[in-house]
């Protein structure tokens, strides 16, 4: 979970050519604290700064990296998603 | 109306309709049985008009003749129905008992279902059952690990006493007990039993191992990161199906078709649930994440006429399922209840994969989604509402 003002969760999604080590290095480096690696689908879950996104981005070991967002779902009795 | 002339048929559809089976509405009042008849009419007569069997002699007693009582008396076998109309309002049952000394208990009435014979088993399931052809199928998704990633399951539902569940929460600070409700309508559909004791059935892969992943919260809310870590736990624990009725307003996302392609290379396929915003036929929203991602089945909702849902989102579509006032189970003390969405057709289109998974060991990832579609019954619609029809078991 976030912990500064500036903080907030990520979806890493590690390239093809990349391995989960590489992926984890280069998050260590970048001062992203990684909350849980996800080796079956080759992904990362972590918290860094929203300033730092754009040069995440560019990792070449990164395929994609997105800031985590909500999913809601209506209560019972409406039609539910 | 409930009232002692409503018929069954009647009494059934507004019990479905209200969400209240397996329940009439009505009460059972049972008598102490040292209590004399004039004890019984004592207890009776403060509650409004009402009738008796001996008001018939020793004929059977004929619903249409018995006015506007509100209470209707057994004197042989000491006991009455109470209708909603005879209920003090405000007043509980354990009031009434209290305050009535021939009064032994009041009890909701049941509905009463044939027995599962042959003839009469068709009838004694869901329409969405039933239009699936799962009645008919010889498996049951033995050997079969099924994957619901929704808001957690009410482990302690009397329907799933004894199965082989595996529960793992994904919601910080949660545990997978569903205090929702979504999810455990969710698992009955894919994995309910085959035969509840007091309901019809309502469940598909009643011997499949469900493993119940909580990625929505209470409130119904999630995160994609905490679905992506549910989708992770159920590869690496061998689900051949994960089925997952949420999404969002989005469109395809990088994320969601890697973990897709993992699944399926892992043999596992994932089926989503294609959105509920679309208001037909004036507008038709375009299916949601992650069921619009290319590695994901997408599934449309049909109603018991085999229309689109009116809500149902529309254009990448695989396949269809029962999606408008589907029962199915619902946590204690509610325990079961009638919801629509697409959300309620894709645990159908997941529990029929297991069955089909079960049928063929050769029916994993991207084989099982083709054997879906090839099993579908085609239907006069386009295809970018009901993909190649509407989900059939094997």
């Amino acid at each position: 979970m976030p912990h500064k003002p500036d903080d907030v969760d990520m979806i890493f999604s590690i390239a093809a050519d990349a391995s989960m080590e590489q992926a984890m290095q280069a998050l260590n480096l970048a001062k992203v604290k990684i909350s849980r690696p996800l080796g079956e689908i080759h992904m990362i879950l972590g918290t860094g700064q929203l300033s730092q996104l754009d040069n995440l981005r560019k990792l070449p070991v990164f395929q994609s990296v997105d800031v985590d967002f909500p999913v809601q779902i209506a209560p019972p009795g409406d039609p539910i998603q | 109306m409930n009232t002692l002339t409503t018929g069954p048929d009647e009494l059934f559809a507004a019990a479905v309709a209200d969400g209240q089976l397996p329940y009439t509405g009505r009460q059972i009042i049972t008598f102490n049985g040292d209590a004399k008849t004039g004890d019984m009419v004592a207890a009776l007569s403060d509650l409004g008009p009402m009738a008796a069997a001996s008001d018939w002699g020793g004929s059977d007693v004929d619903m249409d003749q018995v006015g506007d009582a509100v209470t209707l008396l057994f004197e042989e076998t000491g006991t009455a129905i109470l209708t909603p109309a005879g209920m003090p309002v405000g007043t509980l049952s354990s009031d009434m008992v209290e305050a009535a000394p021939a009064i032994l208990s009041i009890e909701p009435e049941l509905f009463a279902f044939p027995s599962a014979d042959p003839v009469t088993a068709a009838a004694n399931a869901t329409w969405g059952l039933i239009a699936t052809g799962v009645l008919n199928s010889k498996y049951t998704g033995q050997g079969i690990k099924v994957a619901v990633l929704d808001t957690g399951m009410d482990l302690q539902h009397p329907d799933f006493v004894g199965r082989l569940i595996t529960p793992s929460s994904f919601v910080p600070g949660q545990q997978v007990q569903d205090l929702h409700g979504h999810g455990t309508h969710c698992i009955g559909t894919a994995c309910g039993p085959r035969a509840p004791a007091k309901v019809p059935r309502y469940g598909i892969a009643h011997n499949a191992h469900i493993f119940a992943g909580k990625v929505l919260s209470n409130s119904g809310i999630g995160s994609v990161g905490g679905i992506l870590a549910g989708i992770n736990w159920a590869i690496a624990n061998g689900c051949q199906v994960i089925s997952m009725s949420l999404g969002s307003k989005a469109g395809p996302q990088v994320f969601y078709e890697q973990a897709a392609q993992r699944a399926l290379a892992a043999g596992s396929l994932i089926i989503a649930a294609a959105g509920n915003d679309s208001n037909r036929p004036s507008y038709i929203y375009p299916t949601g994440a992650p069921a619009n991602s290319p590695s994901v089945v997408a599934v449309a909702a049909l109603d018991v006429n085999h229309n689109v849902a009116t809500f149902s989102n529309g254009g990448k579509i695989e396949i269809a399922g029962p999606g408008v006032d589907v029962f199915s189970s619902l946590p204690m003390p509610r325990q079961y209840g009638t919801f629509s969405g697409t959300s309620m057709a894709t645990p159908h289109v997941a529990g029929i994969a297991a069955l089909i998974a079960e049928s063929n060991a050769g029916y994993r990832g991207a084989a099982l989604a083709a054997r879906l579609k090839t099993l579908a019954q085609a239907l006069p619609h386009p295809v970018s509402d009901v993909g190649a029809g509407l989900v059939q078991a094997p």
